[in-house]
């Protein structure tokens, strides 16, 4: 579906980073120590199209859910541009911002955490027209209520219920239908199968890309099952410590991943064909801490590529490899083809 | 029919809530042979965490057994009492880990406490030296080395928040082989983890039950690991094994219309833009589960039959096992 | 994207008003069932629930004048006309204490009252807002909360001069921070939850975060310290009235009757006993009402699952 060409993208990210500053205690600051300082997202840049599906993958603590809360701005990035539309989000005044968030939404990890559990379930998808003063009569909001429920296959009885009553499932639907109630353009979807059954999360899947044809979304999904990663994408970015390592067409990363960390990554999923045993690589070590990322490459002290000291002195070069499919890492191409 | 290292005959738990009484478990039949790892895959409701707690006799209190047999090396665990389970089984012949790393062990305790205390319990009853502080302690620093954490003498003073997941995965497990146990529960180990760490994981386990030459209840609702992981498989559904087959078959050729759909639910079975199709309907709730087989309401191929009577396992094929009416030849 | 058009029918006020209430009284059909459900509830809701009728209709209730005095009967144990006896004046013990129960509901509610409209609002505010203003609003608190309240509130009374109103504005000023600093406790901890993150991501405004999400969440533990607090004012009026540093007489209030049968204890000691039974049977009337209550409003203890 190639649309006019010279369409500015959706969502074009530059350099963002977001640290997190973490005090110390009296001791550490009279040895004139610095502010401990969490390089959650360290330097990210990438481009939805709109329509399409952008996957962010990674593992535990990559940072992958603080760059989807940032191109929200729900939390202040230290440094970046971020262009929706091709206006720098980091510019908006505040009224702008409130109209912002009436093109772009997200949908929280945890159900649980993320509804008010002392609010009916009509009452918290209700909220965003009240706040926004969309429609002036209250049968009117419990009309569109009862339509959003529908919409995200639960019964319009459901909307006197608090979010305990609900499965698992059921609460992330309840957080699809708020995210959809000001008819956004532009969705974050932060681990919406994790936790989830295989059927229960086949059916949001499916669900998510009914409404997709629907209502012409584009999506920033967020996730470390790579499975789902790999039906669902468009484009699939990697990231490790704050950075992405490697990025690209769903199809190329999928098929032939180069970047070390992502020849581990989906190396490690469990093969449902059994007898189609895989030889994994098995990563030594744990992730380090943000706090204290290694030097030059994030991935150096558990890669089991690692070229030798620029490794852990230089920071990796950026290299193309056709088609959008870009990596950075110090061995060169070739040598990572070879599996 | 008493060799063999484990069997459940006719299982049966009841489950006493607010709502109603209702059957966790309904006649659930499985054995373990030595050495192989038998997977129990499910999804939430389906009875799996219950069944695995019911080997332990470590049942909620609303729990009860109403019927049935739980073999083991030819004694029924459930005539026990608990004063033998809590000496010879738990933590001795078998061990269990439990899904939830971040609460698994005590903040409060030292991971040196925790793992000698495992090894204190039953020191009595191992062949070997008995514990004295700093025997205990280097059994307990090798214990640490073996599941391959670094630095295991200085690790052993930490505490549990100090660990990540994985580390403390990797602590139960030393700890649930400490005693070299026959059989091992593990119940969804690796849920909580990321894809690397939960390769590790599943290495170290593949290791250690290679080694020691024990036998593994997997209990998950991943299938990607169960296929890894599993010599056999028992899928289950509302209570109820469906389906009993080795590994590769049951990928190869499912059987029961719930593993099927199973299967095709998986993002990884089908191309892109292909819809998933998920299953229609839900789960029942434990107190309001259909008559006759409990997948009826869901199955594309329902029957009249399926509506009236519960079907049971039978075996089809060599080390194949379904509960269908499709199969049962009357 | 625009919006898709509304439907067409005439949408009527009073239709969607009928609605909004009809949901509203749902939610608390289902609050006051939750309550009936425990036995405190119900036992506690029922102590205070005399207390309040007694103190609300007095005058149509107490079967004598409160300050009738009949000397001639004076010391006078239970009888059918005196169900409670009489005191050192020759007054009805029951009426009395009938009359007393309205002291009790005013200075308790009115400066329990006072303490959280002032109090929380406070804490909440400092807690969200954070910075320079979270630090003055807690010296504020910590600078009251550090004098001993046995102390302040006797020197506050002695200061003001004795009376009711007085009682409650002092007992007010010693408690609000109090109130103040666990709404500031657990403003800092609902703030983090993620519903909060959604509602921004909504577009919700700070006022309306505070308002609709935060203060429901925050109210559980202040609703139960209100509970306890209200049990406490009412000792704490006896305790003045004892000292005579509270209402004065003749005004019948528990506290005034404990120290008038505290005099003649050896002689009359059912002067001083019926009081401290009453006193008793409140305090713990409100206590057992307030735990019911947090549970009630609490929609995950409702109805817990197995």
């Amino acid at each position: 579906m190639k649309k006019k060409m010279d369409r500015v993208p959706l969502v074009q990210v530059q350099g963002l980073k977001t640290y997190f500053y973490k005090g110390r205690g009296i001791l550490s600051k009279a040895f004139g120590k610095g502010p401990r300082i969490v390089h959650a997202v360290d330097d990210v840049s990438f481009t939805i199209e709109a329509g399409k599906n952008f996957s962010l993958v990674g593992e535990t603590g990559c940072g992958k859910s603080t760059v989807g809360r940032s191109i929200l701005r729900l939390i202040e990035p230290t440094d970046g541009k971020i262009l929706f539309e091709g206006q720098n989000l980091l510019e908006f005044s505040k009224r702008e911002m409130q109209k912002f968030r009436c093109k772009a939404q997200i949908v929280m990890q945890d159900p649980r955490s993320s509804l008010n559990p002392r609010m009916t379930a009509g009452e918290i998808i209700a909220e965003p027209l009240r706040i926004h003063g969309m429609k002036k009569y209250e049968d009117e909001i419990q009309d569109e209520v009862a339509r959003l429920l529908e919409t995200v296959r639960l019964s319009s009885d459901d909307a006197d219920k608090y979010p305990h009553e609900f499965s698992g499932g059921q609460a992330r639907r309840i957080g699809i239908a708020r995210a959809l109630v000001l008819r956004p353009q532009f969705i974050v979807a932060d681990e919406l199968t994790s936790g989830l059954d295989v059927s229960i999360a086949a059916a949001i899947l499916d669900l998510m890309q009914d409404l997709q044809d629907e209502f012409k979304l584009t999506y920033f999904w967020i996730s470390h099952d790579l499975h789902m990663v790999k039906y669902v994408s468009d484009n699939i970015a990697i990231m490790y410590l704050g950075k992405i390592v490697e990025i690209g067409r769903a199809q190329d990363i999928s098929d032939s991943p180069l970047h070390p960390y992502s020849q581990a990554l989906f190396s490690a999923i469990p093969s449902i064909k059994p007898g189609h045993e895989t030889r994994k690589i098995i990563l030594e070590g744990e992730v380090p801490s943000p706090i204290h990322p290694p030097s030059g490459c994030p991935f150096n002290t558990r890669c089991q590529r690692k070229l030798g000291a620029i490794c852990e002195t230089d920071v990796p070069p950026w290299q193309d490899a056709g088609d959008g499919h870009r990596l950075s890492c110090h061995i060169p191409l070739e040598t990572l083809r070879k599996v | 029919m008493n060799d063999g290292l484990f069997r459940v005959s006719d299982l049966t738990v009841e489950y006493s809530t607010r709502k109603g009484i209702g059957l966790a478990l309904d006649n659930v039949n499985l054995d373990i042979r030595e050495g192989e790892v038998l997977g129990l895959v499910g999804e939430s409701g389906c009875g799996k965490t219950t069944l695995g707690l019911s080997i332990m006799k470590l049942l909620p209190r609303f729990g009860k057994v109403v019927q049935g047999e739980i073999l083991f090396k030819g004694r029924n665990l459930l005539d026990l009492p608990e004063r033998t389970m809590n000496k010879e089984i738990r933590g001795r012949e078998i061990a269990m880990i439990i899904q939830d790393p971040m609460h698994a062990l005590n903040p409060v305790f030292t991971i040196r406490t925790q793992v000698t205390d495992v090894l204190r319990f039953h020191k009595d009853r191992r062949s070997g030296p008995h514990g004295k502080g700093i025997q205990l302690r280097n059994e307990a620093a090798k214990m640490l080395e073996e599941v391959g954490i670094a630095d295991p003498a200085e690790r052993l003073t930490d505490y549990p928040f100090q660990f990540s997941g994985g580390m403390i995965q990797r602590v139960m497990v030393a700890m649930a082989f400490s005693c070299n146990p026959s059989l091992l529960i593990a119940d969804e180990p690796t849920t909580a983890l990321d894809v690397t760490i939960e390769a590790q994981i599943l290495e170290l386990l593949k290791s250690l039950v290679k080694r020691n030459r024990a036998s593994v209840l997997y209990i998950t609702h991943d299938l990607g690991v169960i296929s890894e992981i599993s010599d056999r498989v028992a899928v289950m559904y509302a209570g109820n094994i469906v389906e009993y087959a080795d590994t590769a078959l049951l990928f190869e050729k499912p059987q029961h219309p719930y593993t099927e759909a199973l299967l095709r639910c998986l993002p990884g079975a089908e191309a892109r833009g292909n819809r998933l199709g998920s299953i229609p309907g839900r789960v029942p709730e434990l107190t309001e589960r259909p008559k006759g087989c409990k997948f009826h309401p869901r199955c594309p191929y329902v029957m009249e039959i399926c509506k009236e009577k519960p079907p049971k396992l039978l075996e089809i094929a060599s080390e194949h096992s379904v509960a269908c009416f499709r199969y049962e030849k009357t | 994207m625009t919006q898709e058009k509304v439907s067409l029918k005439l949408p009527r006020r009073w239709d969607s008003y009928k609605r909004k209430s009809h949901l509203r009284i749902k939610k608390i059909a289902q609050i006051i069932r939750a309550f009936r459900r425990q036995p405190r509830g119900v036992i506690g809701a029922s102590i205070i629930a005399v207390i309040f009728v007694c103190a609300l209709f007095s005058p149509w209730i107490a079967p004598f004048d409160p300050n009738e005095q009949d000397i001639a009967n004076r010391f006078a144990g239970s009888s059918p006309q005196h169900l409670l006896g009489t005191d050192y004046l020759g007054r009805d013990i029951l009426s009395r204490l009938i009359y007393g129960a309205r002291v009790a509901a005013l200075v308790s509610i009115g400066s329990v009252g006072i303490a959280v409209l002032v109090g929380v609002p406070l804490g909440a505010a400092a807690a969200f807002n954070g910075g320079a203003v979270d630090y003055i609003v807690i010296l504020i608190f910590d600078v009251i909360r550090s004098f001993p309240s046995v102390i302040m509130i006797l020197v506050l009374a002695a200061i003001v001069g004795p009376s009711l109103l007085n009682i409650i504005l002092i007992l007010a000023f010693t408690s609000f921070p109090a109130y103040g600093r666990v709404a500031r406790a657990q403003t800092l901890c609902v703030k983090e939850e993620e519903y909060i993150m959604g509602a921004k991501s909504l577009g919700a405004t700070t006022g309306r975060i505070l308002l609709s999400h935060i203060t429901p969440n925050i109210l559980s533990p202040i609703i139960v310290l209100a509970g306890m607090d209200l049990a406490v004012m009412i000792m704490w009026e006896s305790a003045l009235s004892f000292l005579g540093l509270g209402v004065q007489p003749p005004t019948a209030s528990w506290g005034i009757m404990l120290k008038q049968g505290y005099t003649y204890i050896e002689t009359a000691p059912l002067m001083i006993i019926w009081p401290a039974i009453v006193l008793i049977t409140t305090m713990l009337g409100f206590s057992l009402f307030a735990e019911a209550l947090r549970i009630a409003l609490n929609p995950r203890e409702r109805d817990p699952d197995e």
